[in-house]
């Protein structure tokens, strides 16, 4: 147990009582300047005797008001309670408003340890035994629920008692009425694991405002946690703040839940290995991390499609290092159009809520493509602008020279890729220009949820791309400001560490991708910052960047639109760049793809905790849903709100991972049903799938922090205790030891002795 | 004061009267010793004739029964002076009506007064602060009583005590021998004031001090936050009295002993006058013990 030193006071509004020593002093005045007037004649012994006892009498005299004064103070500090703990907190047998904070990440979900067998009365080892499973086997969560039940149950009389999950976010979960504690035991009893990660400052935020709203004087804090590294770390300094800031108003508990760092791997993702075409078996790496701190061995990794587990591929991994990433890959069977389920399973570890994953994919029928080159070349197809593209795209597209493109050309295409493409006529160029027409027909396109690429190139004109493509219709993602060449014989490279998001984020985060830093770049269109307020800012991000800084890729997208990416460098001139027969260019090519005709792939996986949300089509704007979760239940979302212009259907709840689904209201049972007019209100039978994924960053470090490195990181003082430690130790035992007043009533009781004792000695005259 | 005495005071002074008690000079026949020998009714001693005596002197019954001629030597008998000062200083004003120490003072001086004039002996009044305010000579004439009262009913105090300078002054102006009465609160220099009593009993004075002092100043019976202005001075002190009454009584009793102690080496009388007991009380035990003497 540690507590901080710092003086604090249980009734603080009786340090007022401190005024009173100023009683002592003003009735010494009082009394000097109340006397009686003598005109005396024998003033020769008077002074004598004066002179003999005035220093001795003007000791007593301060002595005694020293005394006094000191009695009063005592007297007030005594009334205010002080106490020595970090924070205010009750005294022994005061009610106490309690706020209990339980971490519900997906790392409390580790096994720790077992249940004690022998039987005992203490209240932490019942309710452990309770909690755990068949086994005897304990969770983190286990420890932290048996030891909020402890702390309820040496509450004092007359106190009450707030529940908070907290993982990344904090939910007040009761009691309605805080002085029932009964109810707060069911409360703790029932807690749920969540699979979201760890941030403890919404928690400790929501329990700074849960204790204000408290009535008594003696607060409380209880954090039941396992103390991982992220939870403190997420937003450090803020919490340290908030903490110092909780700790003038309330005693800080932290118990400590985690008694040993698990063994434990965890699924990180599901990437196709290639494009995703219906009758076909794809493949599909599963990324499967050690996350502890020993070798884990004979690990099963299995992979199915749309739950069905008969035809799942299953892996075995017979090695995984400390802290290393293997790439599992796994086929799954594509048979039909659509969004499809992709379920990745691990067994065999001690934390079971990262041991699945599950994620959304887009699987087309058919893919089409249009590929309008600005600079084709029939004779030597080699030396066209989309020779390289064409080999890196392994999908069947539609070729088209920019002279040729009209309206047409963008029926029952999925995705259009300009490369090189000149806006305007010039005689110069043997590809022609693009029909004013077709570009305006492309600005449809796009509005229709279809993506759009551009490549770079000698063909692309500064001044006709900004006033048509960005001014007119919107699509450059960036104004272009000037074609710029590298200096000298130092070509820029490519910077995979800039790939912050979707699609290249992979580029970041994978090794494999390291040759992308080495792709040179002599040549690029060096794009316009735009200035803080301009409309388009928000739809813009940059997707990949050169060395320099400078983008290399930039997106648009607008709400309900298709995407726009915008290449900066050329995909066919080795004056440009190499980076077109460079080896990491069919990847590139094949995330865009992917990524540009998956539309908004990433809005239907999420990672728990993250809200869903789905455009309803517009038959369905009058249509109430509901959200079908992981386990079955379904929960009323309601009618779609209109935001900007779309109606959206919003699901909040999603702390479990698991395949989530938006049905049409009542229409659970008979999925495809119909309205009146007979148009269908959801093309999939079974309801929009959304795969809600564990936060796995959770899982990274299970390792619990220390008590002295949680107060080396916070800075704030709080009392550190192991659950499972006697709840009457930071019960009333904690509070009656921090509680000054009874010793103080000791001094003041001495004191006031003293005082009399010195009042009848100055009284004597000697 | 007025000009008419207590009846019971100067009742009972009068009954004891007030002889004195050494040699005093005076310059008729009365009833008090004088120190010039001659043939009178009181015999002294025998001596043995000398030629150039009267033979008148001579005892002739020694001379029968010895046959040697002696000289039969008589006291003669002579009316004394009193020298009655009384200390008009400021501290002398302390104390209410009847226990106010100057009215008590002029009372003892009045009396005294009329006693010795009743004797028919001389007596003469100094009145005094820090110097003489006012002296009368000696006179044994019964209208001399008047002007005592007089005066003493119109004495003022103005300035704070100086004793021993005027006892000076009165050793030296009086030379013939008499009785001096110092009536006062003695708030001066002890040695210099015995220094001054000294002085008269050199030049063969007879001296009573009466100490008059206030029940107050021997007692200090204050109590709670006082504040004592002096009445001689400018200057006042804030005190607990009850706080410091045993130094101050201490400091009192030290000085009551070095009065006393002094006043008995040189031989004087002291009496201390109480202002709250009645004056007849204590003048009759002063005069009483007197005349029981020594």
């Amino acid at each position: 147990m540690i507590f901080g030193a710092s003086m604090s006071f249980l009734a603080p509004y009786l340090l007022g009582g401190l005024a009173a020593c100023g009683i002592p002093i003003a009735l010494h005045f009082f009394y000097r300047s109340r006397y009686r007037t003598v005109p005396w004649a024998a003033m020769k012994f008077l002074l004598d005797s004066i002179e003999q006892t005035s220093r001795r009498l003007r000791f007593q005299e301060l002595l005694l008001l020293v005394l006094r004064v000191a009695v009063l103070a005592l007297l007030a500090l005594a009334l205010a309670r002080p106490s020595t703990t970090a924070a205010r907190g009750g005294g022994q047998g005061d009610a106490v408003d309690a706020v209990l904070l339980i971490d519900n990440s997906l790392s409390m979900g580790a096994r720790d340890g077992v249940a004690p067998i022998e039987p005992g009365s203490d209240v932490y080892l019942s309710a452990l035994k309770e909690f755990a499973a068949g086994d005897g086997t304990v969770r983190r969560i286990d420890r932290a629920k048996a030891a909020a039940l402890a702390v309820l149950t040496s509450l004092p009389p007359h106190s009450t008692a707030q529940v908070i999950a907290v993982s990344d976010r904090a939910a007040l979960v009761g009691p309605q009425t805080p002085s029932h504690l009964d109810q707060a035991r069911k409360i703790v009893a029932e807690m749920e694991l969540s699979q979201q990660g760890s941030d403890l400052l919404p928690g400790i935020g929501e329990a700074a405002a849960t204790l204000r709203r408290g009535q008594s004087p003696n607060k409380e804090l209880y954090l039941f946690g396992d103390m991982q590294r992220r939870g403190w770390e997420a937003q450090a300094s803020s919490l340290s703040e908030k903490l110092k800031e909780l700790q003038g108003t309330a005693r800080i508990h932290l118990v400590h839940c985690a008694q040993r760092t698990p063994d434990n791997a965890a699924i990180v993702g599901i990437t196709p290995q290639s494009s995703l075409r219906t009758g076909e078996r794809a493949d599909f790496a599963v990324l499967v991390r050690n996350t502890s701190a020993n070798a884990l061995r004979n690990l099963s990794v299995s992979l199915e499609v749309d739950g069905k587990t008969a035809e799942s591929d299953t892996r075995l991994l017979e090695e995984l290092k400390p802290g290393e990433t293997r790439a599992v890959l796994l086929t799954g069977m594509l048979d039909r159009a659509g969004r499809r389920i992709l379920t990745a399973r691990l067994k065999a570890d001690d934390l079971d809520g990262d041991n699945r994953f599950d994620e959304v994919i887009v699987v087309h029928d058919r893919v089409g493509i249009l590929v309008v080159d600005g600079a084709p070349n029939d004779l030597e197809p080699r030396n066209a602008g989309s020779f390289f593209l064409q080999h890196a795209l392994n999908l069947p597209a539609q070729v088209t020279s920019a002279a040729r493109a009209t309206p047409r050309s963008l029926v029952n295409k999925d995705l259009c890729i300009l490369v090189n493409v000149r806006l305007e006529a010039n005689g110069k160029n043997e590809g022609g220009s693009l029909a004013p027409e077709f570009v305006k027909s492309l600005a449809s396109f796009v509005r229709d949820g279809h993506g759009l690429m551009i490549f770079s190139g000698g063909n692309v004109e500064p001044e006709a791309y900004n006033r048509l493509l960005f001014e007119q219709r919107r699509l450059l993602p960036m104004k272009i400001a000037k074609v710029s060449h590298s200096p000298g014989d130092k070509p820029w490279t490519l910077d995979r560490q800039s790939a912050e998001t979707n699609p290249f984020a992979k580029f970041r985060e994978e090794e494999g991708y390291a040759g992308v830093d080495r792709i040179e770049v002599r040549r690029i269109v060096e794009l316009e910052k735009q200035p803080q307020g301009t409309d388009s800012l928000d739809e813009t991000r940059v997707l990949l960047r050169y060395g320099n800084g400078m983008p290399a890729v930039v997106g648009r997208k607008r709400p309900g639109e298709g995407e726009v990416m915008f290449v900066t460098t050329s995909m066919s001139d080795p004056q440009w760049t190499d980076w077109f027969i460079a080896p990491p260019f069919v990847p590139f090519v094949q995330m865009s793809l992917n990524y540009l005709l998956q539309g908004q792939p990433e809005a239907h996986n999420r990672i728990a905790g993250e809200p869903l949300q789905w455009q309803a089509p517009k038959a369905g704007t009058t249509a109430a849903y509901d959200l079908v979760r992981p386990d079955g239940e379904s929960v009323r979302l309601g009618y779609p709100e209109t935001v900007a212009g779309r109606p959206l259907v919003t699901a909040e709840d999603t702390a479990k991972a698991g395949i989530y689904r938006i049905v049409a209201a009542n229409r659970a049972a008979q999925p495809g049903a119909e309205e009146p007019d007979g148009e269908r209100i959801l093309d999939e039978p079974d309801g929009v799938p959304f795969a809600v994924t564990p936060d796995v960053r959770d899982s990274e470090q299970l390792q619990p922090l220390r008590p002295e490195e949680i107060d080396a990181l916070t800075g704030a003082k709080v009392a550190h205790w192991s659950a499972g430690d006697d709840s009457g130790l930071f019960g009333d035992g904690a509070r009656m030891k921090s509680e000054w007043t009874m010793w103080l009533l000791t001094a003041l009781f001495v004191f006031v002795l003293g005082e009399t004792v010195l009042a009848w000695f100055c009284g004597r005259a000697w | 004061m007025t000009q008419t005495l207590p009846a019971d005071v100067v009742a009972r002074a009068q009954a004891l009267g007030l002889k004195a008690r050494g040699v005093v000079e005076g310059l008729r026949i009365g009833d008090h010793k004088s120190p010039y020998r001659g043939f009178s009714v009181e015999f002294v001693q025998h001596r043995e004739y000398v030629p150039g005596d009267d033979i008148r002197h001579i005892d002739w019954k020694s001379y029968g029964r010895s046959e040697r001629y002696t000289i039969k030597q008589y006291e003669q008998e002579t009316n004394f002076i009193g020298h009655v000062v009384v200390d008009a200083s400021r501290s002398m004003l302390y104390g209410e009506g009847g226990t106010n120490k100057l009215e008590y003072a002029k009372l003892i001086a009045a009396t005294l007064a009329y006693v010795i004039i009743h004797q028919r002996d001389s007596v003469s009044l100094g009145i005094f602060d820090s110097a003489w305010r006012f002296r009368l000579p000696p006179s044994s004439q019964p209208g001399h009583m008047q002007t005592i009262l007089q005066q003493l009913e119109s004495a003022e105090p103005r300035e704070k005590t100086a004793i021993a300078p005027l006892l000076h002054d009165l050793a030296q102006q009086a030379r013939r021998r008499g009785l001096v009465f110092l009536i006062s609160d003695c708030f001066d220099d002890v040695p210099s004031l015995m220094n001054a009593l000294q002085h008269l009993r050199f030049q063969g004075h007879e001296v009573t001090v009466f100490h008059v002092l206030h029940p107050d100043e021997i007692g200090f019976p204050f109590e709670g936050m006082t504040k004592f202005d002096a009445m001689e001075e400018r200057m006042h002190v804030l005190t607990r009295p009850h706080l410091i009454r045993p130094t101050y009584l201490r400091a009192v009793q030290r000085y009551l002993d070095e009065l006393t102690a002094g006043c008995r080496a040189n031989r004087c009388d002291y009496a201390l006058m109480d202002t709250s007991r009645p004056l007849a009380q204590t003048l009759t035990e002063y005069l009483a013990r007197r005349l029981q003497g020594p």
